[in-house]
């Protein structure tokens, strides 16, 4: 490898550098402050090194000095700059390798004797646009309507491209009005639009038509399925944990509700209790009430802030330290998981009286641990003069007469207060577990010293959500911005720090006072958004070259090529095909399929008994795959019912039917009494017999024949039990396991997406032309021309009329196929798998 | 460049990217992984994972303790290695074991099904805010697949996640061996003929579309379709294929679900295949565990030794590390329902192939196989011990998707290096 290294320098150096003399201060100065000493520093000297200090430099590092003046192949500094890409050594390990012209400058400032000039001190370099700062893009005065506030959002940003210097980005002029139905539909409600949507779009007048379709479909009860995505990739909802579900079903209905998002974040941070009726506890379960994985994620979910880095450490990339980590986690410091019940489980959270959170660290194993005291580390911002935006969420928020959710809390209030004994009552205790899980559920419903809130949680809640921490509202902007159009304002979506690139501050300040004053009302956030210019940009031609994409798109000059989410390309091939309906009559696609089956070599009955694994539940769940990986199966989902999801929390009005649930669980146990009945002692030595055969796992394969009647029908992803198994469609496309802070969707390509659009079943079937969908009157009279089927398939595939050439395209593929029928299915597949189709306009 | 590959990634894209880089560094693409590996001569090339879920009893199969009051109903049986004895439920594998190494002497510290398995499989421990990835996904992160096959196979259930490796390096999975996979080959109706003039209009349609918009990720995916094009037709897919293999065969590793997936394993490591994980549970013997390891036996023994044999046969064993693995042991006492329960400080594993040295016992459990006696080895070790097999480097250090550097096996652990001989 050294050999190479030093090859690769004699070329750089008698290639590509100039010979002028060397200024430390415009090209060594600015590298170092710019990427090396945010971690050589003084407080931070990561191997040992400082390079902030003429000494510290001349010291070097761990292994000695780190330069040999006039070596460059000796100097470990230079060896280290030049790695490739992704090595281990490769400085700076934070960020981009260095340019071309640093790496050259470093290298020829080597050359030149390394010199350093006396008594130069370097300083950390935070990351802004020169000169940004001091121009007051934010006017002062409310803007008069959403599209006014869309209109100025667009100016500021147009004023903040202009401030950076160099070459100005190449411009996308706005998408038409077909794209523009097909992209909001899309990011709106979740799949592509229908002929009629279509129509109804064509209807409007074309001044007006583009705000009109936007109130339509922030209106569709579609919307809140949709959101409820992004929601969920943000929370890291998984319905299979601990009150995942109930979280699930929360975040969905506060969407449809409209709960301003500052009160769904103060429930999801505050709220105690067991999820079947205090559903936003699953977002504290989730991280298994763990006081440090919360603290790190609430600081990142809901402020952008990367803070979780410092729990073992400084923060190695910004400034948050330890202690500060230690502090903000105090605030869950009390909270514990709990769980009761030997046979019913039953999970909650609540407040115990010590905090877990404790100063020194751990892993210091000092003598003494202490307490940590709460404290929050973000600063409000302070005025003289109240702003505009709080002054108005101040007005919108004036109590104006009863409010329903106001009401609604009231009731609850109540029914906590109320006697649970007649519950009790109704159902009489069977067995010693059921007394114990009725006298468990009694206590983790009522009572208040099991049930204990958290004040810690709740003050915390109020100083996130404070309109004064300038933090939260532009994190959720941030990736509601970044959701739209495609990249956010800063990158990763959760980090925001000084040291990160921020080009744009004043427009994604400016929305963000929009958001407060609107009530943080997500509906309002979108629409603006939506409005803006930007958001209806198109993409730059090809031919561009990618220097040039990428400075348009950081610039918001130009959209990036967005693919649908992986929920909305299922749900929106089903549309196209119409697939979510039966489209062929009962009984019109019976076929004999052959299939493999597996008959057992030992007896029948012994076979039945070896594999009744009721009492060995870990067989069935290591043996068996996860569900839905299945042939097949993996473009089917595991529906939620989120009404069924929240029945409980409806039904804490009723005391009767606490009874219920529990008279629910005494049928579970007297029916697991009788099946242990059952499983007689004559059945328990048969299958022991057969397991002691060696027999009872021995099969031979049998092939036979059946008839279906193929005619499947698919549910919409958006409703899901979630994440998806991994080999799952949605998965496969980039919906997130949901394990991780900081996991974002994945969008890239893979063979494995293009084996399942190529050869699944849900494409197969919505290529497929059905009697019962539109399109097939148009195909099937053997006299009418193909052209209007062709017509009306890319209407509903693509959103647009074909083109000439398309038109005579198609008329080829359905001449040329064995029917017609089968030549439009052929072209429908086609328009199904294309970019065209998976990629937004 | 680490970057892992499997059914979900372009392998041209990688080579592609991989070129690039070695370009630059003027050395040829296999000095250039072969450069990161350690000083041991690595022999291993790919893994088969036996994944034994639910903590198999050691005493009654790799550490019998006879004539101890714990020692079960089960005689130690003589091996073709010398002074080695296992169980009598493995007598097929008794006669392979001058090809394996049985430890005895690994000191969990997990007895809960969730957290052992985790660690058992990932070497870390597990920790509410990361998911660590597991063996197969780190092996392929490290390793790339060398045929036209996905790198990573899971078998029969549930491989571990690739955690922060991302989705790259996930398994690919096979429910049922044998079962061929619907995506792999046109849907059911629909002839060579018409797919691939489908494909051709799909072709054009894209191909208008690149004229039109600069998209890198219109690239991306024509690559990706275009090889997942030639995996359909590729001729290493047979290797999924079982109902062409001689009766004979599939008897001898024994007309089971987890027989077809050992000779499943096989092909797939003899067509380059990295890392194939074969699943199968019902370990969780707290009652009645003699008929149930009898039963074990007799699934596991001619499967195993099968493929041992087999693979030696064809010279394949020194390129292929083979493991049996479980979460941990049970409990040298026999219980009051006759069965044993979790026991996490002591328990054994097996392996053989990928130039483990074969024949050899290493550490020892105490008398009634309660602790450690000699050489105790740790967890972490073990997945060491696979990374120097296959020539990784496993203090090597990767960077999570929150910038969090993250040792690929946990901090401290120590290769196995009597297993190499």
């Amino acid at each position: 490898m050294a050999a190479t290294t030093r090859a690769l320098l004699v070329f750089l150096s008698t290639a590509s550098l100039a010979r002028a003399e060397f200024d430390f201060h415009t090209q060594v100065k600015p590298v170092f402050e710019n990427l090396c000493i945010r971690c050589h520093n003084a407080e931070k000297t990561k191997g040992g090194l400082r390079l902030d200090t003429k000494a510290g430099f001349l010291k070097g590092g761990e292994h000695g000095p780190i330069v040999v003046p006039g070596d460059v192949a000796k100097s470990e500094l230079i060896k280290r700059i030049l790695l490739p890409r992704g090595h281990d050594d490769l400085m700076p390990q934070e960020g981009e390798p260095l340019s071309g012209p640093h790496r050259n400058w470093l290298v020829e400032w080597v050359k030149q004797g390394a010199k350093w000039p006396d008594g130069e001190v370097l300083q950390v370099r935070k990351k802004e646009v020169p000169g940004l700062a001091d121009m007051r893009l934010i006017p002062d005065k409310a803007p008069a309507s959403l599209r006014a506030a869309a209109a100025t959002a667009d100016t500021i940003l147009e004023k903040e491209n202009a401030a950076v210097k160099g070459a100005k980005p190449r411009t996308a002029p706005a998408v038409d009005d077909f794209a523009f139905l097909r992209r909001a539909t899309v990011d709106l409600i979740g799949r592509i639009p229908t002929t009629d949507e279509i129509a109804a779009f064509e209807r409007e007048p074309a001044a007006t038509r583009r705000e009109k379709l936007l109130d339509r479909l922030l209106a569709h009860p579609r919307f809140s399925e949709r959101w409820t995505v992004f929601f969920a990739d943000m929370l890291r909802i998984r319905s299979r944990s601990e009150g995942g579900g109930q979280l699930l079903a929360f975040v969905n209905r506060s969407i449809a509700e409209a709960k301003p998002y500052d009160a769904m974040a103060r429930e999801l941070i505050s709220t105690n209790g067991r999820p079947e009726a205090a559903p936003a506890a699953g977002f504290v379960l989730g991280d298994a009430a763990n006081a440090m994985a919360l603290a790190g994620a609430t600081a990142q979910i809901f402020l952008g802030v990367r803070i979780s880095c410092a729990e073992c450490h400084d923060h190695p990339f910004d400034d948050w330290k330890q202690t500060e980590f230690y502090q903000l986690a105090a605030f869950f410091g009390q909270t514990k998981r709990v769980e009761t019940g030997k046979k019913i489980k039953k999970i909650y959270t609540t407040e115990g009286d010590e905090t877990t959170v404790k100063w020194p660290p751990e892993r210091e194993q000092a003598p003494k641990r202490d307490g940590v005291t709460p404290k929050f580390p973000f600063n409000l911002v302070s005025f003289k003069t109240k702003p505009h935006y709080i002054a108005r969420l101040e007005e919108l928020r004036k109590p104006k007469g009863p409010d329903p959710l106001l009401a609604k809390k009231a009731l609850d209030d109540l029914v906590d207060a109320a006697d649970p004994k007649a519950a009790i009552k109704a159902s009489l205790p069977g067995a010693d577990v059921l007394a114990e899980s009725i006298a468990a559920g009694h206590q983790l419903d009522y009572s208040k010293t099991i049930y204990r809130e958290s004040d810690l949680r709740k003050q915390l809640a109020g100083m996130i959500t404070e309109p004064r921490n300038p933090y939260f509202a532009r994190a959720f902007v941030n990736r509601v911005w970044a959701e739209l159009v495609g990249r956010g304002f800063v990158e990763p979506l959760d980090n925001f720090s000084p040291y990160n690139d921020m080009r744009h501050p004043q427009t994604l300040q400016f929305l963000a006072q929009e958001f407060t004053a609107n009530g943080y009302d997500l509906r309002s956030l979108v629409k603006t958004i939506m409005l803006t210019t930007t958001y209806q940009r198109g993409h730059l031609p090809a031919g561009a070259t990618p220097g040039e994409v990428a400075r348009a798109e950081e610039s918001f000059t130009a959209t990036r090529v967005r693919r649908m989410l992986g929920e909305v390309l299922f749900d929106s091939v089903a549309a196209a095909g119409h697939v979510e309906e039966f489209k062929w009559p009962e009984g019109a696609n019976r076929r004999e399929v052959k299939r493999q089956v597996r008959i057992p070599l030992a007896p029948a009955a012994t076979v039945a008994a070896a594999n009744d694994t009721e009492k060995d539940p870990t067989m069935m769940a290591t043996m068996k795959p996860e569900a839905g990986v299945a042939p097949y199966d993996i473009e089917k989902g595991q529906k939620l019912d989120f009404d069924a999801l929240l029945k409980v929390d409806a039904d804490k009005v009723d005391p009767s039917a606490n009874a219920r649930v529990l008279a629910e669980s005494k049928m579970d146990v007297e029916m697991r009494q009788k099946q242990e009945d059952a499983a007689t002692e004559a059945a328990k030595q048969a299958r022991l017999a057969a397991l002691r055969s060696g027999n009872a796992e021995r099969f031979r394969l049998e092939t036979i024949t059946e008839t279906v009647d193929d005619n499947p029908k698919f549910d919409s992803t958006l409703r899901m039990a979630t994440p998806a198994p991994p080999s799952h469609f949605v998965r496969v496309f980039g919906q997130p396991a949901r394990d991780n802070l900081g996991e974002f969707r994945d969008e890239s390509p893979s063979l494995r997406q293009e084996l399942l659009m190529l050869n699944g079943k849900a494409t197969h079937e919505a290529s497929r032309v059905g009697p019962l969908e539109p399109v097939y009157a148009l195909i099937a009279d053997p006299k009418a021309k193909p052209d209007a089927a062709i017509e009306f398939s890319y209407r509903e595939i693509l959103t647009r009329r074909p083109t000439a050439e398309e038109i005579a395209e198609g008329r080829e593929v359905i001449g040329g196929a064995a029917s017609r029928t089968e030549g439009l299915a052929d072209l429908r597949w086609a328009l199904l798998n294309c970019h065209e189709f998976r990629y937004l306009p | 460049m680490s970057s892992c590959l499997d059914y979900n990634v372009s392998r041209r894209r990688f080579l592609s990217q991989c070129a690039g880089t070695a370009a630059i560094l003027g050395m040829p693409i296999n000095r250039l992984l072969s450069a990161v590996g350690t000083d041991h001569a690595a022999k291993a090339e790919s893994v088969i994972l036996f994944w034994n879920g639910g903590g198999m009893s050691h005493i009654d199969t790799w550490d019998p303790k006879p004539g101890r009051p714990v020692a079960g109903e089960f005689e130690p049986i003589k091996t073709s290695a010398d002074g080695v004895q296992i169980s009598e439920i493995f007598p097929q594998l008794a006669k392979q074991m001058h090809h394996c190494s049985i430890i005895r002497s690994i000191a969990g510290t997990n007895g809960d099904h969730g957290r052992a398995t985790y660690e058992l499989q990932t070497s870390h421990q597990q920790n509410p805010a990361l998911v660590h990835p597991g063996l197969g996904s780190f092996v392929v992160n490290e390793r790339n697949t060398t045929g036209d096959l996905p790198a990573y196979i899971s078998i029969g259930g549930m491989a571990p996640r690739a955690g922060y490796l991302g989705q790259r390096c996930e398994a690919y999975y096979v429910g049922l061996p044998g079962e061929r996979d619907p995506y792999l080959a046109f849907p059911d109706g629909i002839s060579k003929v018409q797919g691939d003039r489908r494909l051709e209009i799909l072709a054009k349609m894209n191909s208008r579309s690149s004229q039109k918009l600069a998209s890198r990720d219109f690239k991306e995916a024509e690559v990706a379709l275009k090889d997942a094009v030639n995996l359909m037709k590729s001729p290493a897919l047979a290797s999924f294929d079982l109902d062409k293999e001689n009766p004979k065969t599939l008897e001898r590793y024994g007309l089971t679900e987890f027989g077809r997936g050992a000779l499943l394993a096989k092909k797939l490591v003899e067509t380059g295949v990295r890392f194939v994980q074969v699943n199968r549970g019902g370990y969780d013997n707290h009652m009645d565990i003699f008929p149930a390891m009898r039963n074990h036996g007799a699934v596991m023994d001619p499967a195993i030794a099968s493929l041992i044999e087999d693979l030696s046969a064809s010279g394949r064993l020194e390129k292929t590390l083979v493991i049996v693995l479980s979460e941990f042991g049970r409990t040298p006492k026999i219980n009051i329902n006759a069965g044993r329960d979790h026991h996490a400080k002591v328990f054994s594993c097996f392996m053989a192939g990928g130039g483990v040295k074969g024949g050899q016992v290493i550490g020892s459990s105490d008398a009634d196989g309660m602790e450690p006696k000699d050489r105790p080895v740790q967890v972490p070790d073990l997945h060491a011990s696979v990374c120097l097999a296959l020539g990784i480097n496993h203090t090597k250090e990767l960077t999570t998707p929150l910038g969090r550097p993250m040792k690929l096996v946990r901090e401290g652990a120590k290769p196995v290096s009597e297993l190499f001989g």
